[in-house]
């Protein structure tokens, strides 16, 4: 597949759908422009109660706008209730997400304050870029993964083709000479969850048979050491080890793309218990 | 229809008819009767008054009609031609249920009339049997298809009505099945071909003998006339992508028809030399391969597939769970299934991988729907395929499904179950009633809340969320936008208008 086609591809399938995603950018800048000039008008404020106030407003705002925001996950448990499109509420989620995050920086002033509102502040930064990471995530990894795999498969059909992969090295192993078990201990179960080599596949973006002969080639001097009739079967067995590789580098990609959300949700669950503990101290004491 | 209502004015109608010659009253009232299924789908009397729309050009039907009082007319697109003037005991609608393709007329009555519609089921029952029902139905289909198919085709719509009539009459209707060569490279010509339904590709021998596929045609398409007006042999082979109907006019009358209309052999010379033009200006990067692959793949019958963009999709696997949420805990789509490298959409030299799902793809011509003995599988007025409750679980639909599109699953709604306990008759009464050993796997018991229930399984797939007015829980709930229903015909088109 030519990466530079696909990637283009994927460029512009994002460009037609992102009509209603300019009109939300357009919407943020707007309210981040308004939020910024409150925040200049507060501080250039004589009266300190006017200025407190105005402070004031700005935690109001973000706090409504977070939990505005997180409506996005009521959204994901009504299957079909007539409430739009879940692309419509993601870029909801993200835009107003991204207002929410301006408005409390501009509350906090970027100061830590006592201990609850410094941990307030680390749990919110840590939503925000968990949920900026999970934005880059969602739209380069795909690319990648449709790069590097050759036919799309779903996470169970990887973990039970993985497995399959691994029973089929290790039968193999099992059935050949002592000195062929020990190689393929040594050499290929290593191979199996190399890291460097899961990064070759990213790095060049190939699939398996792009990367096959190169790899059969590095085995050929361990293989030297069997005897001819073994060759063959260690072939076999250096494919699927490969491929339990390849299967390594693909599961981690989709775990990835599916792991991030548990650390925004926890941090953002986190937050969201200590705001209300913030706001409540506040207001009480 | 019940007895009652089959009245000896009925039958009488029905009697003098070819197509039901032979057939006595009790047969006609049988097969005028109740379905010989609970639910399943009857033949019905129907009234219509003057200027009322029967049928609708355009939409799918389940029925044919036989008209019993009153006379309709047929007519063709929205200036209303008039094709033909139907009086009693004719009949019509019968071309969909042949060919699985929309109406290709508008009928509306012109004085009260009233009508029997006969459902898919009844005209697939006397479609099986040899017999006059048969051989009417097969030539009427020739005679209306064809004439009706010429008047779409650029080149011959311009004809004389009459001109049109008399080919018919000669014409052939040749059906070949996927690989079938229709014409040799090299051989005399000596017919000219309009290809009704299908695809075909037209290959040619290349310098070093190889054969490379130059084209593809479609439906209203045609091939051969170069070969007979300049006398040549065959410079290209044209083979069969899969089933494809193609109407075969002799040489003899190939040339009747130039001799009638002096225009005639301009008109398919200027459409040749247009398609020559189009297959000189290709761009390098033609999405060719892509309408083969599509071709080739079956895809091309799909109304409705159900595409991933894999570029965006995040394997969340949110389709699925709302699909399965959205009916009762099973989801009609799987994301396996065919993947294609299709050209992006109005920027056709780029090309994106597609995962076209495993889920129903509402084809132009369901060959799931044949044979269903309850008439449970229809099609709506817009053409989708849907499986209704008179479902009785014999499979037939998903055996005959060249996709393994639809599945097999135990129909175990929670009303279906309240009415199992309660032993309403459609479980308790009339399945038991029927239940023998070859049926066993339609209905198996499991275990509820402590209880056992008998379950019946039903033939399901995609119905494109119909209960949820047509907004797909899986393109719905897809944060991402990265899955969609596309009409594989009108994309390709696009893709070969562009390439």
């Amino acid at each position: 597949m030519n990466i530079a086609r696909t990637l283009g591809s994927a460029a512009r399938i994002s460009r037609s759908r992102s009509r209603a995603e300019r009109m939300w950018q357009v919407f943020a800048v707007v309210c981040i422009a308004g939020l910024s000039w409150w925040y200049i008008a507060a501080h250039r404020q004589p009266s300190a109660n006017r200025y407190h106030q105005l402070v004031l407003g700005l935690g109001w705002i973000g706090t409504l706008l977070a939990l505005l925001a997180a409506t996005l996950s009521v959204r994901k448990r009504m299957a079909y209730q007539g409430v739009g499109r879940m692309s419509s509420w993601l870029s909801a989620h993200i835009y107003i997400g991204i207002i929410a995050a301006f408005a409390i920086f501009f509350h906090s002033g970027l100061r830590l304050g006592g201990p609850l509102s410094a941990w307030l502040l680390v749990f919110f930064s840590l939503t925000v870029a968990s949920g900026l990471m999970g934005w880059w995530f969602t739209r380069k990894l795909p690319l990648l993964l449709t790069a590097i795999e050759e036919n799309p498969a779903i996470l169970e059909d990887l973990l039970s083709v993985r497995a399959e992969c691994l029973q089929g090295m290790l039968e193999l192993a099992r059935a050949g000479s002592p000195e062929f078990r020990a190689l393929v201990e040594q050499t290929l179960i290593k191979e199996t969850s190399s890291w460097s080599r899961m990064f070759r596949f990213y790095r060049r973006r190939s699939t398996l048979a792009q990367e096959l002969p190169a790899f059969q080639k590095e085995q050929a001097k361990s293989m030297a050491r069997l005897k001819p009739y073994e060759h063959r079967a260690f072939q076999r067995a250096a494919e699927y080890a490969l491929r339990v590789n390849k299967m390594n580098a693909e599961l981690l990609l989709q775990r990835v793309l599916r792991g991030w959300l548990t650390f925004h949700i926890v941090s953002t669950g986190t937050m969201f218990g200590l705001a209300a503990v913030h706001i409540f101290t506040e207001l009480y004491y | 229809m019940t007895e009652q209502e089959v009245t000896p004015e009925i039958l009488g109608v029905l009697r003098s008819m070819d197509l039901l010659k032979g057939k006595d009253s009790d047969e006609l009232t049988e097969w005028l009767g109740k379905a010989p299924f609970e639910g399943g789908a009857e033949c019905a009397l129907r009234e219509f008054s003057p200027g009322e729309r029967i049928i609708a050009q355009g939409s799918f039907g389940n029925s044919f009609f036989i008209l019993i009082r009153g006379s309709v007319a047929a007519s063709l697109g929205p200036e209303s031609v008039r094709l033909a003037t139907l009086q009693k005991g004719s009949f019509f609608g019968e071309m969909t249920l042949i060919s699985g393709l929309p109406r290709n007329a508008n009928v509306t009555a012109l004085e009260a009339c009233q009508v029997v519609e006969v459902p898919r089921r009844a005209f697939e029952l006397w479609m099986k049997k040899p017999g006059p029902f048969r051989t009417t139905m097969d030539e009427t289909y020739i005679e209306r298809g064809l004439a009706n198919h010429l008047r779409t085709i650029p080149g011959f719509a311009e004809l004389e009505p009459q001109v049109v009539q008399e080919v018919v009459k000669k014409i052939r209707l040749r059906i070949f099945s996927k690989d079938e060569v229709i014409v040799r490279e090299g051989d005399d010509a000596d017919s000219f071909y309009l290809i009704r339904d299908g695809y075909v590709r037209v290959a040619k021998t290349m310098a070093g003998g190889e054969q490379r596929t130059v084209a593809y045609l479609k439906d209203g398409s045609y091939f051969g006339e170069t070969a007979l007006l300049r006398a040549e042999r065959r410079n290209a082979s044209i083979i069969a992508m899969g089933k494809v109907e193609v109407i075969q006019v002799m040489k003899q009358d190939f040339f009747t028809l130039v001799n009638r209309d002096a225009n005639f052999a301009d008109r398919l010379l200027e459409e040749d030399r247009r398609r020559d033009a189009e297959a000189q200006s290709a761009a390098p990067a033609s999405p060719l391969g892509f309408v083969g692959q599509v071709v080739e793949r079956g895809l091309v019958k799909a109304t409705s597939a159900l595409v991933i963009h894999l570029n965006v999709c995040t394997r969340c696997g949110n389709c699925v769970k709302a699909c399965a949420e959205l009916h009762d805990g099973i989801s009609r789509l799987t994301r396996h299934g065919m993947l294609f490298e299709a050209p992006v959409r109005q920027h056709l030299t780029v090309l994106e991988p597609l995962l076209v799902t495993t889920s129903c793809m509402h084809c132009l011509d369901p060959e799931c729907m044949v044979g269903c003995p309850t008439g449970a599988i229809t099609r709506d007025v817009n053409g989708e395929v849907i499986i209704q409750d008179s479902c009785i679980g014999c499979g037939n639909c998903a055996r005959r499904c060249p996709y393994g599109n639809i599945s097999m699953a135990d129909a175990r709604g929670k009303e279906e179950l309240a009415k199992q306990h309660t032993g309403a008759p459609i479980i308790g009464g009339y399945l038991k009633f029927w239940k023998t050993p070859e049926d066993e796997p339609m209905m198996h018991e499991i275990e509820t809340s402590n209880q056992k229930a008998v379950v019946r399984r039903i033939a399901v797939k995609c119905d494109l969320c119909q209960d949820y007015n047509y907004n797909h829980g899986c393109v719905h709930n897809c944060p991402y936008g990265a899955i969609e229903r596309m009409d594989a015909g009108a994309y390709l088109s696009e893709v070969r208008g562009a390439g």
